[in-house]
């Protein structure tokens, strides 16, 4: 009898501590991927400067460079909707997600394929080589594209 | 006693009206105007045009959210004090401005009157569009005429007592209101001076990027300097050139490239509600106002505030 009890408060006390490490784990990983989520962001932050010195003209226009970081914003792009796993909002950690993205998911996804879309464009007008017109399309889809999903779903600077 | 608070501040006004216009004959004087800067010229609504983008009303007189019709209100602000809808600026004669004059529309931005007496409540940035001279409120005025007008009744204050007592504004206008048009520096050249009136006039960038009193007026020792108590609980960055803590480190291209673009050095974007202003309004200025209004910001004095959440709030 006694050895049952023992038996039983050791695998209790085995089971509450498996379960504190998987609910740690699990903050962990929220913690994660909001870490992963703003790699991400950086990364295509890091993109769009690239041509801003070529706008501002601190930098010289390069066409073909152009087309490298477009293609990298559109690749990426493409992961925005997988960076928002349910519980890596405000309540996992210090981020700028916006609890909307969650409450309103539809329209989230909506402004990450617009940034696809614009920087699909920006691709194919920085082949043609336009100084020009690539200048005007990277403009119109940091106003739109970065600046629309900014707006709604992203908490100002602190 | 309402009529004679009103019959009292009527013997000023009409002192105040003709300051107004020697003022206004100064400033003409020294004014980089937009166009050939005649002042006393026919009021134009193609210059009222650009006046109201470079104002931002539709930010705040459209209901986007909802897809209301251009300038016809309803857009919520929540603030401190309440949540306030924006009434129907549309020359719609029964819900909108149809049955103003533009001496009715003058007072209204000058001292933040209604035409039948009734005080606005500074949520109508007027402290800050009372510094507009008399020709760009004409100009504006021409052109909210040229707007469709909208059927669409304005939506009531979600205001508690005492903030709900309008009479009280006359006791906060007294405190607080300093009446404009904007007085140009002669000490500084025209670009500074355009750049100071596009900010603290038809900008009104005070009203969300300087902290306020505990009775709501801007707190004029931190002016531009940023706070974490903005309109709709945003934090609102430091504009004044502090290294650390404000917009120091950016160069003069970099300010006027985020008016026109929205974005910041870094390749970030602005986004929030400076995405806003940046569709409806900076970003379809003149290259020569945006240039304006950095240099101006830039010739004010750093003020260190770093404007985070784990900052006690004042």
């Amino acid at each position: 009898m006694r050895r049952i009890i023992e038996t039983a408060c050791l695998a209790g006390a085995f089971g509450v501590a498996l379960a504190g490490v998987a609910v740690q784990g699990q903050a962990a990983d929220m913690a994660k991927a909001i870490e992963y989520r703003q790699n991400v962001m950086k990364s295509i932050g890091s993109n769009v400067d690239n041509i801003v010195l070529m706008i501002k003209g601190q930098v010289p226009f390069n066409a073909q460079h152009v087309v490298v970081f477009a293609e990298d914003i559109n690749n990426l792009s493409k992961l925005i909707p997988d960076l928002v796993p349910p519980g890596s909002g405000p309540e996992a950690g210090d981020t700028r997600a916006k609890p909307e993205i969650w409450q309103k998911m539809d329209e989230f996804k909506a402004d990450a394929e617009k940034l696809t879309t614009e920087s699909a464009k920006l691709i194919e007008v920085a082949k043609g080589g336009d100084q020009a017109a690539t200048f005007q399309q990277a403009v119109a889809m940091g106003k739109d594209a970065c600046g629309g999903c900014h707006e709604s779903f992203r908490k100002p600077k602190e | 006693m309402r009529v004679r608070i009103l019959s009292r501040a009527g013997a000023p006004n009409r002192g105040f009206a003709a300051a107004v216009v020697v003022a206004c004959a100064l400033y003409g004087h020294f004014a980089q105007a937009e166009d050939t800067g005649t002042a006393g010229a026919a009021p134009s609504a193609g210059r009222g045009a650009y006046i109201l983008a470079a104002a931002g009303c539709a930010e705040c007189h459209t209901d986007k959210k909802n897809n209301g019709p251009f300038l016809s209100g309803g857009r919520a602000l929540a603030t401190p004090f309440g949540i306030f809808y924006s009434p129907n600026i549309t020359p719609d004669p029964a819900t909108g401005i149809g049955k103003w004059s533009e001496a009715d529309f003058r007072r209204a931005i000058r001292s933040g009157v209604g035409p039948k007496g009734a005080h606005f409540y500074p949520v109508f940035p007027y402290p800050s569009f009372t510094f507009m001279t008399d020709p760009d409120i004409a100009d504006l005025f021409a052109y909210l005429k040229t707007v469709p007008a909208v059927t669409r009744p304005n939506v009531p204050h979600k205001v508690g007592f005492p903030y709900n007592v309008r009479v009280l504004m006359v006791v906060w206008n007294w405190l607080y209101l300093k009446r404009g048009p904007y007085e140009p520096n002669p000490e500084k050249s025209a670009e500074w001076n355009r750049g100071a009136y596009l900010v603290q006039a038809l900008g009104h960038c005070g009203e969300c990027h300087t902290p306020r009193t505990r009775l709501g007026a801007l707190d004029r020792e931190m002016t531009l300097a940023g706070t974490d108590d903005g309109p709709d609980g945003d934090h609102v960055p430091n504009l004044t050139p502090d290294k650390e803590t404000g917009i120091g480190k950016w160069a003069l291209e970099d300010i006027t490239f985020a008016l026109q673009t929205g974005l910041t050095p870094g390749g970030d974007s602005l986004g929030a509600s400076m995405g806003g202003v940046v569709n409806e309004s900076t970003s379809k200025l003149s290259p020569e106002d945006r240039m304006a209004i950095a240099i101006y910001l830039r010739s004010l004095p750093p003020i260190q505030h770093r404007v985070s959440k784990s900052k006690p709030k004042s």
